[in-house]
């Protein structure tokens, strides 16, 4: 926290280096938390430009005393949420994913990959918002509970039971895709 | 038997790995003797490490070049004089100061402008005698429309002028001088420019 606060001081004064330390520090945390959201790269990175572009614009009013991971990924989930809202088929996948290089197995290993992703995903997007939020940050980005319950304004308990009822649905949708 | 809610979020969070302490022991405790918990053990944790298992792409750098670029282009921005607090205050206040003399000056401005003036043909002939001796009937429409137009025409067109003006209804404003125009014959009309004419030359 210190450490944080120290490095906040140093955005505010206009240090580059700080400012570069701070994106490089998350950058593939958002990142991967928006491609799980979205489904692609294109749109992955444009949320996580986003996301960035609205941290630093509200630097200023960034108080040393509150976690700067929390407060980005707050960021990240309503910037995803929004990317959400204006484009209906989100949770398509990149192509690239299922790509044409390598052996056939290979292919054929990453074809049934990306089925199983497309059907994951698309029982995540089903899911709803708050468990859908909890299994997102919890699976995929490996937060805490405490995290996740600051994140989405939940206590740490709330988000644990999100989780579960998040996961059961979704085993559920699997079993019912014949995934699982 | 049927578990509880309790019993099966900690069955999940289990196998989530996110137990430890007394609430693991109690949680292992339940699986040995409950079968469905313990399937559902089982489930819930091959669904989880799928789930994890999944890859995710990695940004490129230049991808990061670019974040760090926009970030850094946000903080200078965010970055002039006025972030100081003192200083952003005088400046409020002194926006505020010319303002409020910018205002006043437009208003008082606006009523010289509007002001209703109540012309008659003698005040018409008076006023501009006075004081337009170049401009003639065009000066007492200018000013009181608040154009401020002063082409030069010769007096033979100035009745042309009057006509056009009257004609189109070009000012709102005029404070009642188109009615009082109006309301000359032809003869009027020209006998009072040659009036004016003469007292002209």
């Amino acid at each position: 926290m210190p450490e944080e606060a120290e490095l906040l001081k140093r955005i505010k004064a206009g240090d580059r280096s700080a400012s570069d330390r701070l994106v490089q520090m998350y950058y593939k945390d958002i990142f991967r938390m928006s491609y799980r959201f979205t489904g692609n790269v294109e749109d992955a990175e444009e949320v996580t430009q986003q996301t960035f572009c609205k941290a630093f614009d509200n630097i200023g009013s960034m108080r040393g005393d509150s976690q700067i991971k929390t407060w980005l990924f707050r960021i990240a989930l309503n910037e995803n949420k929004t990317f959400y809202r204006k484009k209906k088929d989100h949770l398509e996948l990149d192509p690239a994913t299922v790509s044409s290089e390598g052996a056939e197995e290979g292919i054929l290993k990453k074809v049934i990959n990306k089925e199983t992703l497309d059907i994951a995903m698309k029982a995540v997007k089903e899911l709803p918002p708050k468990q859908r939020d909890a299994v997102i940050l919890r699976v995929i980005n490996e937060l805490d509970y405490a995290e996740i319950g600051r994140i989405t304004n939940c206590s740490e308990s709330t988000a644990k039971v999100n989780f579960h009822y998040g996961i059961e649905n979704l085993r559920k949708k699997m079993n019912k895709n014949g995934v699982l | 038997m049927e578990c509880s809610d309790y019993q099966k979020i900690i069955t999940t969070l289990l196998a989530d790995g996110a137990l430890d302490g007394v609430e693991k022991e109690k949680a292992i405790a339940h699986m040995e003797s409950c079968d469905v918990c313990r399937q559902a053990f089982g489930h819930t944790r091959d669904l989880i490490m799928e789930l994890r298992s999944f890859e995710t792409p990695q940004p490129s750098d230049a991808f990061l070049k670019k974040l760090q670029d926009s970030a850094y282009n946000k903080v200078v921005e965010k970055k002039p004089l006025y972030r100081n607090r003192t200083l952003r205050n005088y400046l409020a206040m002194a926006a505020s100061l010319i303002l409020v003399i910018v205002g006043t000056f437009m208003l008082s401005n606006r009523n010289d402008i509007t002001a209703p003036t109540n012309i008659t043909k003698s005040t018409v002939k008076t006023e501009i005698s006075a004081t337009h001796k170049t401009t003639k009937t065009e000066s007492a429409v200018s000013r009181n429309t608040g154009n401020g137009n002063t082409d030069e025409r010769t007096s033979s067109q100035d009745y042309d002028y009057v006509e056009k003006q009257i004609g189109t209804g070009a000012s709102q404003n005029d404070g009642g001088l188109t009615e009082t125009i109006n309301t000359l014959t032809e003869e009027e009309a020209k006998s009072l420019l040659k009036a004016m004419d003469k007292e002209s030359t």
